[in-house]
């Protein structure tokens, strides 16, 4: 049980962007072993989060599950020809958690609290990097609390509906093309706001073998009504760049997701997901500045919506011992001449292992590895003229523990 | 079942140490068909680092001429040598009192705004020695083409009438270009012309003279063939209009006023500024005494450009970029073209790396407190320029320079 006291520590540390755009799939250490699938399975309390039409279906009166990955993210940058200017993000490692909750109310109704982290973003690229007056470092991290209610219309058939209260949370920094004595000028945004919106799933066993899902979670439009921007300046232009409030916004976008299971025989699972990502909510990232001389900032993102597709297998070895592998391959929705090193994203592959090991019939344990490798894309922002070839990969270990009784 | 997990330990392992960092494809420099190893520059205040005003250590490791000298480092380039500044201090060509002389300008608050002001310089600075046969920098503050090579009876040579080049040239006869050839550069940026204009455009027209565009064409042949008969290549710079610095459009930024000039040429001796006339940023002491203001105060046509005067700049400049351009084509050596960059930069602006550059005075970045000369980003965009003229010409991949690491106007 130290791991589990190790996690809990880590859960206050920063979030991480390791899907496309700044979404992080890592909700369950079970799904994450096997390309983070889950939409068409019924994998307990986790299902709240892939889909709360499967949570009807737990066979326990409680069933709880929670862990956490460690996300040890690389990003490199490497200047447009000619140049030989290269960057190395300094990430903090990212942290993303979960936490489920469930029990049964009766044969037919069950009740969960679902915690999660499905955005996020942390990403340090320096205050002296060439890139600095796009962004130095950015902590972007929303916290999901979902309570949720399932229904299992029979023994084929369940819904669940869930209600998302997100706590959004933001703080980056970039520098001003303006110095002083000590250099450039200097920007802090921040802030914090909550938002809410709703998952929804269906769950169907359609054959012995064949189990079909489909979720929806809704777009979370985070509004930030009073932000702090604070300015470090020149004494001389404090006046025109007092600190001051600001507001913006920014989408956590719709999701639906179907998904497949298939068990082959009493050893193997096999399961697909195709999920859908709603990215072209984010349309622009508009800064509102309270005092009137500074000016307002307005930056076009016009993301694209996206589809990540994903496989994945598990293997009972024995009663104990299940292994299990996964691929997935998540496309960027960051057009051309629109990728800032502030979400500097890329089409990228997933490959996963993952262990799972029943401790007793109430306790289990499930260990995931998940290597990400951005592909190599060569693109930049056009509206400040910054390009070049950026480089991703992640490395991100998992664990997590479930028990029911 | 301990042999499978020892296996699948393995496998797990494998893939976490699997490139923990991404790979990335280098870009690799390169000289293409030229020779950077001796890399020599020859030119004016631009060349030479001359910034807000005055020359100094801090402007001469920002020069264009520095920043591409280290940039070609990247391709075969071993050094770049400078007559640096030995004083911590700088110094100007303004006379402020008997015997003492500007150093760099900085930027005050004056009365509740933004004011540059001159520092007080090291004059003893023009009287350093720092002649070496290693320096590589030949720019020459005030020079023009003319001043480069022997000058006509009755003058006598060019570093008893310069100090800017009596600092470091070889003896008190010696030439500018004679010095800059005996130190056998393998590759030469020549970048002149700006001063046969400007001494006479920051004069107001009404002092010294703009070079003849025949002398200029025959001076520069003359150079140039001195320069490539060594067996260096070169990159020629042109000449950036007038129009496209500060000193010249600054004070009128904000469109036509009616003010009183001096013009001997009209009846009576004064009259009122025309539209299209330039009023030059020297002037800026003199209007706010309230000169221009009335028929007792007109303003002195030394701080005034007339259209005929504007003419005559503008018709040398094209000569002489014409000039340069068919000598850059005859001999098959790089061109830049300072003229088109500063014509972007004093219309739509660049954007580079996250910022916007233009010829704004003071916050456009790219010109400096002297409304004539580089900023450290400046010169890191002229500098690039030159980087690209060259790799176009010689298929050469010489790497740019990160504007961003480079200074601005610095505000108080």
């Amino acid at each position: 049980m130290k791991r589990i006291g190790l996690f809990c520590g880590l859960v206050m540390l920063s979030f991480q962007l390791f899907a496309e755009g700044y979404q992080v799939n890592l909700q369950g250490n079970r799904q994450t072993g096997m390309g983070h699938t889950g939409a068409g399975l019924f994998m307990g309390a986790s299902s709240m989060h892939f889909n709360p039409g499967a949570l009807g279906f737990i066979d326990k009166k409680y069933d709880f599950s929670f862990g956490g990955s460690m996300i040890f993210s690389n990003n490199t940058f490497q200047k447009q020809a000619p140049s030989t200017y290269e960057a190395k993000s300094d990430n903090p490692m990212g942290t993303p958690f979960y936490f489920y909750g469930a029990t049964k109310l009766n044969d037919k109704l069950a009740l969960g609290l679902a915690v999660t982290t499905p955005y996020g973003n942390s990403l340090k690229w320096g205050d002296d990097w060439d890139g600095k007056y796009l962004i130095q470092d950015i902590s972007l991290r929303a916290i999901f609390i979902q309570p949720t209610l399932a229904y299992k219309i029979n023994d084929k058939l369940g819904l669940g509906l869930g209600f998302m209260a997100v706590n959004g949370n933001v703080d980056l920094n970039k520098a001003l093309p303006v110095q002083g004595a000590n250099g450039d000028a200097s920007a802090n945004i921040s802030g914090n706001t909550w938002a809410f919106g709703f998952n929804a799933g269906i769950s169907y066993q359609a054959t012995d073998k064949l189990s079909l899902g489909l979720s929806y979670r809704s777009e979370v439009m985070v509004e930030l009504d009073e932000g702090d921007a604070d300015f470090t300046v020149p004494s001389s232009l404090a006046g025109l760049y007092p600190d001051t409030k600001f507001q913006a916004e920014l989408p956590m976008p719709t999701n639906i997701t179907f998904g497949l299971g298939y068990q082959v025989n009493d050893k193997l699972l096999l399961a697909a997901d195709l999920q859908y990502v709603g990215w072209s909510a984010y349309e622009s990232l508009d800064f509102d500045f309270e005092a009137p001389t500074v000016p307002d900032s307005r930056n076009q993102r016009d993301f694209e919506n996206t589809m990540i597709y994903r496989l994945g297998a598990e293997y009972a070895l024995n009663e104990k011992v299940q292994f299990r592998a996964g691929v997935y391959y998540d496309s960027t929705p960051i057009p051309e001449d629109l990728l800032t090193p502030e979400t500097p994203g890329t089409d990228k592959i997933g490959m996963s292992l993952g262990l799972g090991y029943q401790i007793n019939d109430k306790l289990s344990l499930d260990a995931s590895l998940l290597y990400i490798h951005g592909m190599k894309r060569e693109d930049g922002y056009a509206p400040t003229n910054f390009y070049g070839t950026y480089y991703s990969n992640a490395v991100i270990p998992g664990i997590g523990v479930n028990y029911s009784f | 079942m301990k042999r499978y997990i020892y296996k699948y330990a393995l496998l797990l392992s494998a893939v976490a140490l699997w490139s923990c960092e991404p790979n990335t494809d280098d870009f690799n420099p390169s000289k293409g068909s030229a020779d950077f190893t001796n890399f020599v520059a020859i030119g004016d205040s631009y060349t030479a680092g001359y910034t807000d005003g005055a020359l100094g250590r801090r402007g001469q490791e920002e020069s264009f001429s520095a920043i591409l000298g280290k940039q070609l480092m990247y391709v075969g380039g071993t050094s770049y040598n400078q007559p640096f500044v030995q004083s911590e201090s700088s110094v100007g060509s303004m006379e402020l009192q008997p015997g003492v002389y500007n150093g760099y300008y900085e930027l005050n608050i004056v009365e509740g705004s933004l004011k540059p002001q001159p520092t007080i310089g090291d004059v003893a600075i023009l009287g350093e020695q720092v002649s070496s046969p290693d320096n590589q920098n030949f720019g020459v503050p005030g020079a023009k083409l003319i001043h480069l090579g022997e000058l006509p009876a009755p003058y006598p040579p060019y570093a008893q009438l310069n100090p800017f080049y009596a600092r470091f040239a070889s003896s008190p006869d010696a030439t500018v270009l004679g010095d800059a050839l005996a130190a056998e550069p393998s590759f030469v940026s020549f970048w002149v012309g700006n001063n046969d204009i400007l001494a006479y455009a920051m004069a107001g027209g009404e002092a010294d003279a703009i070079t003849d565009p025949a002398m200029f064409a025959a001076a520069y042949t003359q150079a140039v063939n001195a320069i490539l008969s060594t067996g260096s290549k070169a990159v020629l710079g042109n000449v950036p209009a007038i129009e496209t610095i500060p000193f010249f459009n600054h004070i009128l930024k904000d469109g036509h006023l009616p003010l009183v000039i001096v013009d001997d040429a009209v009846p009576g001796g004064i009259r009122q500024l025309v539209e299209g006339e330039k009023i030059l940023l020297s002037a800026s002491t003199a209007l706010g005494m309230g000169y221009g203001q009335s028929v007792e105060m007109p303003l002195g046509a030394e701080y005034v450009l007339d259209l005929n005067e504007l003419n005559a700049i503008s018709s040398a400049t094209t000569a002489y970029n014409a000039t340069i351009k068919s000598i850059a084509d005859e001999n098959g050596i790089a061109h830049v073209d300072l003229a088109k960059i500063m014509e972007q930069l004093s219309t739509s602006g660049l954007i580079i790396d996250g910022n916007r550059y233009t010829t704004t005075f003071v916050s456009g970045g790219v010109f400096s407190l002297d409304g004539i000369h580089a900023t450290g980003r400046g010169s890191a965009i002229i500098a690039n320029a030159f980087i690209d003229a060259i790799n176009a010409k010689y298929d050469a991949q010489v790497p740019h320079a990160n504007i961003n690491d480079y200074n601005m106007v610095e505000f108080p």
